[in-house]
């Protein structure tokens, strides 16, 4: 018998990870010969990240690429991969942040499950970065005093507070007026968001910072799941692992894009000299222990340990 | 003579340095009550006055939370201008619209201050007009109970899984809880509402 | 998709309020739209728990308070005086005081709800009809979002890809268009509905007549502190927003505090008055707050069913020719402005329309200002017209004695539309400099 399912996400039409949630989409539906068929609401169209995570929890939603950084307020836990500088690099990005049996992986699966949500995959979103419109970022000191908007992350908000920054809370459509008039003088999205929400606008300057590497999850509700048969989770599960594969490589041809369209918007992007960058790992690295009692000493030991393991 | 009394009036307001002037001549449900007053039975009157005193309560809400609003956005201008060392305060305004939007919606339930598509006052025909009033009541009541229920439904969800808004922590269970109350309380006037039609017919009093 | 429709109209015939009519239709048949009824009670709470609607309670209860305590009287005693000789000229003024205020808010129903509280009774007690008033208050608040900051030129930009400070500079015409188009109409209007095609004039000097010369003075000089007083709010919160203290929304709340700070010294109100004032405010709040929290649900029903999708899809496929289809997209868009949330409604259009008009070859930026435009009209067009909504309350007028007037504005905007349709220059003056 044929059934139909929705799948939901808060991006962007023609995003990378747009592309990616309909060739997954279409995979699950060629690949059950049609006897299960999804439909893509993109651009938040089902609701934001929240209220996807609830629908799925409950029923009411069967797919969602979710960000579950954005559902820290369901568990604490499920932004656990926003610790500053846990990598600085795609390449350490593949080796900690896709490794299915790493502490961020493991960490997220868990919390989800323990949430309704079953992660079959993880895709990425990307690099935070940091624009303003004062003054050229090239050091620690220059973010000193610089007030910036953050996301309501513990982890992010306490990076930023460490180098000296007046980390500001600021809902997100209210943004870009806020960039233009000068109301905060900067923010800490990375190439995709600055581009496509059109921050790059009302900025002057962008430095690759790459404090957080953000990652994305396929995720299916329980209550659906566990209703689906082996063979059809199997089926399910590889279109997942070839969705996310194409995905990244997508992103960063992407990304790298992005940043070309932010630069001939008129925006001086910058990258960190190697000190210069250690300078903010150190930083980053030392609010982790401050972070223990969010995250579980155990955790960010695992972590720790992973992360030392990189430079081997 | 009238002129003249309405010029002294006019001073009046003028020696408080103010001009004060009224937009609302809604029906207040002081005038409902004085009509079902002098035509009512026990059983009218004491549906009107449970209604009341809901209304009462809904009044208080609504009218906290405007302010809690007013307080907490003013609040985060400051924290940020001065860099206070306090989180953002926008959250409490964020949660504080529940209350103001679904319980001052039960409010609005009591009063009759719900905006609708009022052709009904166009009809010249009494029993017409008492009859839709009826359906009318019975409706909001019939979305009120199937609101409650589901409302209840979110509420159980967050009140299980203690999710929380991100800046203070503050349980969603606090914001959906007042959509379940709001909901009920639009349910129960819209209940009394629809008894009152029934049992008074009276077009003055249904007002 | 019709028995929807047909219950909608069939509930809002019978009076049931508004809000709860666009949740029963879904309510009451889920399987048939397809939807479950339990993941339908986010969408009420998730739509107030917004940041941005925090601003409309707010600016009603700025109106409330500025109208309570004559603070709106001493501006447009002051307005009156200069514009005094010209005919109808508190029409002009609300025009000109929407757009200005538009350009703080940022958004339509605000606007509409601070103008309609200060200088709608105002505008009533010169002799115009409370539903002609209500009508010109609903349709110049469309200038809000024609004027920038505008959150819904925002929402377009960032989710189709269009330079957001393009399209804010490119709004300015059609914003001077509509506002030509408002006062077209009131030109002609005002003539008709006033008594001698005059305004009756103030009554500030009905006290003054033989109440005595210190009286007067009184007046006088508490109106003109006042009127001072009242001026300095726009400046405060323009000059606020554009000079980064701070964002739109919080704007409301300093121009709150603002009023409640002149309110106090100038001790215009009592503080039990003060509290009847917020009193006053919330209703209107809460009973379009109300309306906004549960029609997302119907939207949420046709979204889920594809009904706006497969639309935008088919119009794209039907026409030719460039004109035709901008003609169909108007024609879809004034549709799913009757129906649908505006925000949600460019959220939803502009990704599904955007592709094709590129394919056409029609400019992004002109392409934007149609559709928010075409949407933002939505707000006068029933059965969802949250601006004629906002001001039947304000203006504490039945919907019902709007319905003669408004049409016109309808008109008006139509008309002004279809020169932005058919003429880029007007959206795209600026690549002219
Ligand atoms: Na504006
Ligand atoms: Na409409």
């Amino acid at each position: 018998k044929e059934m139909r399912a929705r799948l939901g996400h808060v991006f962007a039409t023609g995003s990378p990870v747009d592309d990616s949630s309909h060739a997954f989409a279409q995979c699950v539906t060629d690949e059950t010969g049609g006897e299960l068929s999804l439909t893509v609401f993109p651009d938040s169209q089902l609701g934001g990240d929240e209220a996807l995570g609830r629908d799925l929890a409950r029923g009411g939603l069967e797919f969602a690429f979710l960000n579950p950084g954005s559902l820290t307020g369901l568990d604490p836990l499920l932004d656990i991969h926003y610790l500053p500088y846990i990598v600085s690099s795609f390449d350490e990005a593949d080796k900690v942040f896709y490794n299915p049996e790493g502490v961020l992986q493991t960490t997220l699966r868990e919390a989800m499950g323990s949430h309704g949500m079953h992660a079959i995959g993880f895709f990425e979103l990307e690099f935070r970065a940091i624009t303003n419109s004062e003054r050229a970022v090239t050091s620690v000191e220059d973010v000193n005093g610089m007030r910036l908007r953050v996301p309501g992350s513990i982890s992010i908000r306490s990076f930023f507070e460490n180098a000296g920054a007046q980390a500001v809370t600021l809902p997100f459509p209210e943004l870009f007026v806020a960039l233009q008039q000068g109301t905060v003088a900067g923010q800490d999205n990375g190439a995709s968001i600055t581009f496509n929400s059109r921050l790059f606008e009302a900025q002057k300057y962008m430095t690759l910072s790459n404090h957080v590497y953000a990652m994305g999850a396929i995720t299916v509700g329980q209550r659906f799941w566990d209703e689906q048969s082996d063979e059809r989770k199997a089926v399910i599960e590889d279109c997942a692992t070839s969705a996310t594969a194409d995905q990244i490589v997508a992103n960063r041809a992407q990304s790298a894009a992005y940043l070309d369209g932010i630069r001939e918007g008129g925006v001086e992007v910058h990258e960190l000299a190697p000190e210069e960058m250690a300078k903010f790992v150190e930083i980053g690295r030392n609010v982790w222990s401050r972070l223990e009692e969010t995250y579980g000493a155990d955790r960010i030991a695992a972590l720790r340990a992973e992360v030392d393991g990189l430079n081997d | 003579m009238s002129g003249r009394v309405s010029k002294r009036l006019m001073v009046l307001t003028v020696s408080r340095r103010c001009a004060p002037r009224s937009t609302g001549s809604m029906t207040s449900p002081n005038d409902r009550d004085r009509v079902i007053q002098n035509n009512g039975s026990p059983f009218v009157l004491f549906l009107r006055a449970s209604s009341n005193v809901l209304g009462a309560f809904e009044k208080q809400v609504a009218t906290l939370s405007m302010i809690v609003i007013m307080f907490a956005i003013a609040a985060t201008i400051v924290v940020r201008l001065f860099n206070l060392p306090l989180p953002s305060l926008g959250e409490i305004a964020v949660v504080a619209m529940s209350p103001l939007t679904f319980i001052g919606g039960a409010l609005c339930s009591h009063l009759h201050q719900h905006i609708t598509i009022d052709v009904v006052e166009l009809m010249p025909n009494s029993v017409f007009k008492t009859l839709l009033r009826g359906l009318s009541a019975l409706s909001m009541a019939v979305f009120g109970g199937i609101f409650s229920w589901l409302a209840w439904n979110l509420f159980s969800y967050a009140f299980e899984t203690g999710e929380r808004l991100i800046d203070l922590g503050t349980p969603i269970w606090i914001p959906t809880g007042c959509m379940v109350i709001g909901a009920a309380l639009i349910c129960i006037h819209s209940i009394i509402d629809f008894l009152l039609v029934v049992m008074i017919r009276n077009r003055e009093v249904s007002i | 998709m019709i028995i929807v429709v047909a219950l909608l109209f069939a509930f809002l015939i019978i009076g049931t309020p508004i809000a709860a009519a666009f949740a029963l239709v879904v309510f009451l048949q889920p399987d048939r739209l397809n939807v479950w009824l339990d993941s339908l009670s986010s969408i009420p709470y998730d739509s107030v728990s917004s940041f941005a609607l925090v601003a409309i309670p707010l600016f009603i209860l700025v109106g409330e308070i500025m109208n309570r305590s004559g603070m709106a009287a001493s501006l447009a005693s002051l307005a009156d005086k200069m514009l005094g000789r010209v005919r109808g000229a508190f029409g002009y003024i609300m025009i000109v005081a929407s757009a200005f205020l538009g350009a703080i808010t940022g958004s339509s129903v605000a606007t509409v709800a601070a103008i309609g509280s200060t200088l709608g009774p105002e505008m009533a007690s010169r002799g115009y009809p409370k539903g002609y008033v209500a009508s010109l208050n609903a349709a110049s608040g469309l200038l809000g979002v024609l004027i920038p900051p505008s959150i819904p030129l925002i929402i377009y930009g960032s989710t189709v890809g269009v330079s957001i400070t393009e399209l804010f500079v490119a709004t300015l015409v059609p914003g001077a268009l509509l506002m030509i188009a408002f006062a077209t109409v009131h030109w002609f209007r005002s003539r008709a509905l006033l008594e001698g095609g005059q305004e009756i004039v103030a009554r500030a000097p009905v006290a003054s007549q033989d109440d005595g010369a210190a009286s007067k003075r009184m007046w006088a000089g508490a109106s003109t502190t006042k009127a001072a007083a009242s001026l300095f709010l726009p400046v405060l919160v323009l000059g606020g927003i554009y000079g980064g203290l701070f964002t739109p929304t919080e704007a409301a709340a300093a121009a709150c505090i603002y009023a409640i700070l002149v309110v106090i010294f100038l001790r215009c109100l009592k503080p039990s008055e003060l509290m009847q004032t917020v009193y006053s405010a919330i209703l209107p709040a809460a009973a379009i707050l109300l309306i906004i929290a549960m029609t997302g649900i119907l939207n949420r029903a046709l979204i889920l069913n594809q009904v706006p999708q497969d639309l935008a899809a088919l119009v794209a496929v039907l026409f030719e020719h460039p004109y035709m289809f901008l003609l169909a997209v108007n024609v879809l868009l004034f549709a799913t402005g009757m129906f649908m949330e505006t925000n949600a409604a460019v959220l939803l259009m502009g990704p599904l329309l955007a592709p094709s008009a590129q394919a056409f070859g029609i400019d992004p930026v002109h392409f934007a200002i149609i559709v928010v435009t075409n949407i933002e009209i939505g707000l006068l067009t029933p059965p969802l017209a949250a601006n004629l909504f906002v001001a039947a309350r304000t203006n504490n007028v039945h919907l019902a004695e709007m319905l003669r007037h408004f049409g016109w504005f309808i008109g008006a905007a139509v008309v002004a539309l279809a020169l932005l349709t058919f003429i880029p220059g007007l959206s795209l003056w600026y690549r002219y400099f």
